[in-house]
């Protein structure tokens, strides 16, 4: 059972930061981005194309960091995906919501771009790469053995750490530095900021940026994790969903507790259920928050974060 | 020379056209209160004068500059800042964050610009911390005008500043529109408290319908019996 637990704040971290993303370009762009789980697996895949194929042509030692799966081509690969991840959903931007925002679209119209951006994305990384699954490595690494029968993997450590600190990274950002102000503000006024002199088309730049290169990481630690699959991202888009909801749409800090919370009972969930029942457990948490507690955990009649 | 200066403006939104055509100028310094009915189109023209409507026909000169139709970023630049009637804060910053907003465009330390500001609104310095949701109607209004006047602007748009404030706090606000135009920032105010901005301002704007109906001296217009009678709701 702990060990269950300790599996799904492992998942949890994941959602986490996959929600805590997805939910910053929603308090921003104010729609549900439905390409954001395929914008993770694009991380994945551009990560895999380095680490598997580019790096291995330039010759870059393959020599793993201690007892993790991974090394260098991985640590070069991670900044290498989120920039050109972050490049894929600015460009998206431009070429599919921004002519939709200068249009004055109603906001349903933008759910249904983004449904055609994510289907796009998943049939280009079936024709690239196929259906069939891919690893980062094939090596095996031994689990670490830990009281009550808890056995992690130091890549799974690495992946609770690493999502623990973009979102503490992410919250710094946000509350520090003047763009990330200035994203605040606008997700809380968009008309005020725009008054106040804040160019608004750069910060939903930012947030797009911002948000991609969340996921391509979240991506990325899925893979390390488990494997690369072309629907690794959009599988993941209900219990993603689930988490902001949980924690209340368009709150970051929310959606990181949402996550967590999502995480360990789908992992829990399979003591007594099948795991293919995983999704399912997703979908009532989803269902039930939205009849007790429609605003989340954290979520307020307010806008902005 | 005057700071501001609109000429002709027809202006709407989309294929309702509200202004057919007013004029009005603002000179450095100056207090001036555009006073009119409801639905007579004054907020249409803080709205056009500061870029977030353009209008059909129509210029709008900001020292000189033309600024009709360039984006409000634009015109805050240029020492033009607006304060909008409703949802004028950013409730979930607090208020230090939304000074730092209405900074945004400074490249400088803008410490210094931020005790000026806190100069003319004490009650914020101690509150600097706080989310502008937890404050008061009354403070909020402050903190929209701390907000608009972190960019040292010449002249200053208060759409409603008194809209929905209990009556202490209106003779607070005019108060402080006072503290600012003693500054030497003009103001151009829009008012349902039409009486009480006139008294607060050197010169009035008479709209009705979309059009100029009387300009002239405050002290004219308070005097003035049709006006008194049709728009400050008693005799003079």
């Amino acid at each position: 059972m702990i060990a269950l637990v300790v599996d799904g704040i492992i998942l949890g971290s994941i959602l986490s930061l996959g929600a805590v993303s997805l939910t910053l370009v929603y308090g921003i762009v104010r729609f549900a981005n439905f390409a954001h789980g395929d914008l993770m697996a694009v991380g994945a895949y551009v990560a895999f194309f380095l680490v598997n194929t580019a790096f291995v042509a330039l010759g870059l030692p393959d020599a793993t960091f201690g007892p993790l799966s991974f090394g260098l081509p991985m640590a070069l690969a991670l900044p290498v995906a989120m920039l050109v991840t972050a490049g894929v959903a600015v460009v998206v931007d431009r070429l599919v919501f921004r002519p939709m925002r200068q249009r004055g679209y109603a906001p349903v119209m933008f759910v249904i771009g983004s449904l055609a951006v994510a289907f796009a994305i998943r049939a280009l990384l079936f024709i690239i790469w196929g259906p069939e699954f891919h690893f980062f490595t094939q090596a095996l690494r031994p689990a670490l053995q830990l009281p009550f029968e808890v056995r992690v993997k130091p890549d799974q450590i690495f992946i609770l750490l690493a999502c623990l600190t973009m979102v503490a990274g992410l919250y710094l950002f946000l509350q520090r530095s003047k763009i990330g102000k200035a994203l605040r503000a606008t997700a809380d006024n968009p008309d005020l900021a725009r008054v106040s002199g804040i160019n608004t088309e750069h910060m939903l730049v930012w947030t797009w940026a911002l948000g991609a290169a969340m996921a391509a990481t979240a991506g990325i630690l899925l893979g390390i994790d488990a494997q690369l699959r072309p629907e690794m991202g959009w599988n993941l888009l209900l219990p993603l969903f689930a988490a902001a909801i949980l924690g209340g749409i368009g709150n970051p800090y929310g959606a990181l507790v949402g996550g967590m919370i999502i995480g360990i009972v789908q992992q829990v969930s399979t003591a007594f259920l099948l795991p293919t029942y995983k999704p399912a457990v997703a979908f009532v948490i989803l269902i039930l928050v939205l009849l007790i507690r429609p605003r989340g955990i954290l979520g307020s009649e307010q806008r902005g974060f | 020379m005057n700071l501001l200066e609109a000429s002709g403006i027809i202006s709407g939104y989309g294929e309702i056209e509200i202004l057919h055509g007013v004029s009005l100028s603002v000179g450095a310094g100056e207090v001036v209160a555009i006073i009119g009915p409801n639905g007579c189109g004054k907020s249409t023209l803080m709205k056009t004068i500061f870029g977030l409507l353009e209008p059909s026909q129509g210029t709008v000169t900001f020292n000189d500059t033309d600024i009709t139709g360039m984006p409000p970023h634009d015109i805050v630049c240029l020492g033009l800042s607006y304060v909008p009637q409703a949802d004028n804060t950013f409730l979930s910053l607090t208020v230090e964050e939304n000074l730092a907003m209405g900074a945004f465009l400074r490249t400088d330390n803008y410490a210094k610009q931020a005790e000026m500001v806190y100069g003319l609104f004490p009650d914020l310095k101690t509150r600097r911390h706080t989310k502008v949701s937890a404050l008061s109607g009354g403070q909020r209004q402050m903190v929209a005008m701390a907000r608009a006047l972190m960019l040292d602007p010449q002249l200053l748009l208060l759409d409603e500043p008194t809209a929905g404030l209990a009556p202490v706090f209106v003779e607070t606000v005019f108060g402080q529109i006072e503290h600012i135009n003693g500054q030497g920032i003009a103001v151009l105010m829009v008012e349902q408290n039409a009486r009480m901005a006139l008294e607060h301002a050197q010169r009035g704007y008479v709209l009705a319908s979309g059009e100029n109906r009387f300009t002239d001296e405050s002290k004219a217009l308070l005097a003035n019996e049709e006006v008194a009678r049709l728009y400050l709701g008693g005799a003079a």
